[in-house]
């Protein structure tokens, strides 16, 4: 049995209740209180009670052991299995992928899946003060900090297809100014192409607006068979595809975050599994934890032929108002990430969109089809989701 | 009561994938792990090939030039780390096959993807027993 087959012979799952604790920072709150307010949000939004609930799943990376028996204790102690997950940035995303599937095999017909993180601030990767003497030889020679491995990517990018740092920055710009329309996110601010362009620049060419900051935050979402899904909401969207990898051995390669062809290879999967082509997506969630992953997924999603995603970009097809709009809500790098709950986050978008609940970031033309791609330090996660 | 003269060695600022002669004249190296079976490269210390699978590696002394893969320069200093902004991170496919991943300090502006680049090796630190610590950076190979 092949797992397209097998997963065609899987019951159909649907998300019917998303809700969010407001991304930012939030020193005074546990995510044991940010991850509450997110799973509260979610159950009003599926009409649903915590004793409705037959499995839990927790995505998140920093925070340690017992996380999700913790955040699921705030709202009850039912007796009900609890799973933490962890794929890095993709964790919460893979919750969902995971509680699909015990739905989707019939184990399960109601799960909650909820994504929590509260970070440290600055770069990831940093040596912490006083532990000199532990520190690796990579960190003390400068290498291996996240935003490097975006600009590498980056910086083939330009040599290959002449992409150009306005592109990138672009990017920023259309993401900034989506999250203007977006009460949960971290930033809110629009930034003009020469206000990311001028501003600090981090590892070239991208600069600090074009960077997802570390944040605190929650997400949350009911996930259920779509036979009972009438129960809860008269809008039940579908998780139509889901695809989920690691990259293939290469002899020479940036690695980790940066596809050189997973993403593309695993996209093909995803579609297979949902019966529809790029052509049919309607709007999109990828992992823009620096503007050149926006560019790159694009491409390797199928959005805009390979080398064209920059042009993609600068013509204004990723807009609101442009052929497949992409990050909505902002993105990472405006919306914020916090690893844990941005995967989950992606997935509230898209289901907003999909009802026609996004308000002023509502994509016109009664969007039926979206996609998720979510990455994890060498993971990725993606969704189609259908209404 | 006599005291015991210390020789001041060349050793690695930490194990990290490169040898240091004894011989103060011998030139340091980057080592690779090379598959005797399929004859690709990876990091040394690899025990198993990803291209083939087999468990038959053995140290490869790279004679140090590659081409420039990708790099990008650094401006957000990583506190405790011994390289100053601005320096580049970039990646070297080197001649023989495989790659490093390497710091540049040198001749920013002149980078290229695609150019030709050779190792050298620096002291970073003195330690307290007076050893010089060193790494190894990369810089582009000067024509003519």
């Amino acid at each position: 049995m092949d797992t397209l087959t097998a997963w065609r012979n899987m019951r159909e799952v649907c998300i019917v209740g998303v809700g969010l604790h407001k991304f930012g920072r939030w020193p005074d709150k546990r995510v044991e209180d940010t991850g509450r307010e997110a799973i509260l949000a979610a159950l009003e939004d599926a009409g649903a009670d915590f004793r409705d609930m037959q499995a839990g799943f927790c995505g998140r990376v920093f925070n340690p052991e017992g996380t999700g028996q913790r955040v699921f204790g705030e709202i009850g102690e039912s007796g009900i299995l609890i799973d933490n997950v962890e794929k890095a940035c993709a964790s919460s995303s893979t919750a969902v992928r995971i509680a699909t599937w015990a739905i989707g095999a019939g184990l399960y017909d109601v799960c909650l899946c909820v994504g929590v993180e509260k970070m440290q601030r600055g770069l990831v990767g940093a040596i912490p003060e006083g532990m000199e003497s532990r520190a690796s030889y990579a960190q003390l020679m400068g290498l291996g900090i996240m935003p490097a491995q975006y600009a590498l990517g980056a910086r083939r990018h330009m040599k290959e297809y002449g992409t150009t740092p306005e592109m990138f920055a672009q990017v920023a710009v259309k993401n900034h100014q989506n999250s203007t329309m977006n009460p949960y996110a971290q930033y809110q601010t629009a930034f003009t192409l020469e206000e990311v362009l001028n501003v600090r620049m981090i590892a070239d060419p991208l600069t600090l607006y074009q960077c997802s900051p570390t944040t605190d935050g929650a997400s949350a979402a009911v996930v259920c068979a779509k036979e009972v899904a009438h129960r809860f909401q008269d809008k039940p969207i579908t998780i139509a595809g889901w695809a989920s990898g690691t990259p293939e051995y290469q002899s020479v390669g940036i690695g980790g975050d940066v596809s050189e062809g997973m993403v593309a290879r695993l996209a093909d999967e995803c579609y297979e599994r949902a019966g529809v082509g790029p052509q049919d997506v309607d709007v999109a969630q990828v992992h823009d934890a620096f503007s050149s992953g926006e560019i790159l997924a694009i491409e390797e999603c199928g959005f805009c032929p390979t080398g064209e995603g920059g042009r993609f970009i600068w013509e204004g097809k990723a807009d609101i108002g442009g052929q497949l709009p992409v990050n909505t809500d902002g993105g990472l790098e405006s919306r914020g990430h916090p690893q844990g709950a941005t995967g989950i986050a992606q997935l509230t978008e898209i289901v907003r969109q999909l009802r026609g609940e996004a308000g002023p970031r509502q994509v016109p033309g009664n969007p039926k089809v979206g996609l998720t791609h979510n990455v994890g330090v060498g993971g990725c996660q993606m969704f189609i989701l259908t209404r | 009561m006599s005291e015991a003269t210390t020789e001041k060695k060349r050793l690695p600022l930490r194990p990290a994938g490169f040898r240091v002669p004894e011989d103060p004249k011998a030139e340091p190296y980057i080592i690779a792990a090379r598959c005797r079976n399929c004859g690709q490269f990876f990091g040394a210390g690899r025990v198993l090939c990803l291209n083939c699978g087999k468990q038959d590696m053995e140290e490869f002394a790279y004679k140090g030039t590659g081409k420039l893969y990708s790099y990008t320069v650094v401006h957000q200093q990583l506190p405790g780390a011994l390289v100053k902004i601005p320096y580049a991170v970039a990646i070297v496919a080197m001649d023989e096959g495989g790659q490093v991943t390497t710091p540049i300090t040198e001749d920013l502006e002149s980078l290229d993807v695609g150019m030709e680049m050779e190792v050298y090796f620096e002291t970073m630190q003195v330690d307290a027993e007076g050893n010089e610590r060193i790494a190894y950076k990369f810089r582009p190979v000067k024509k003519g």
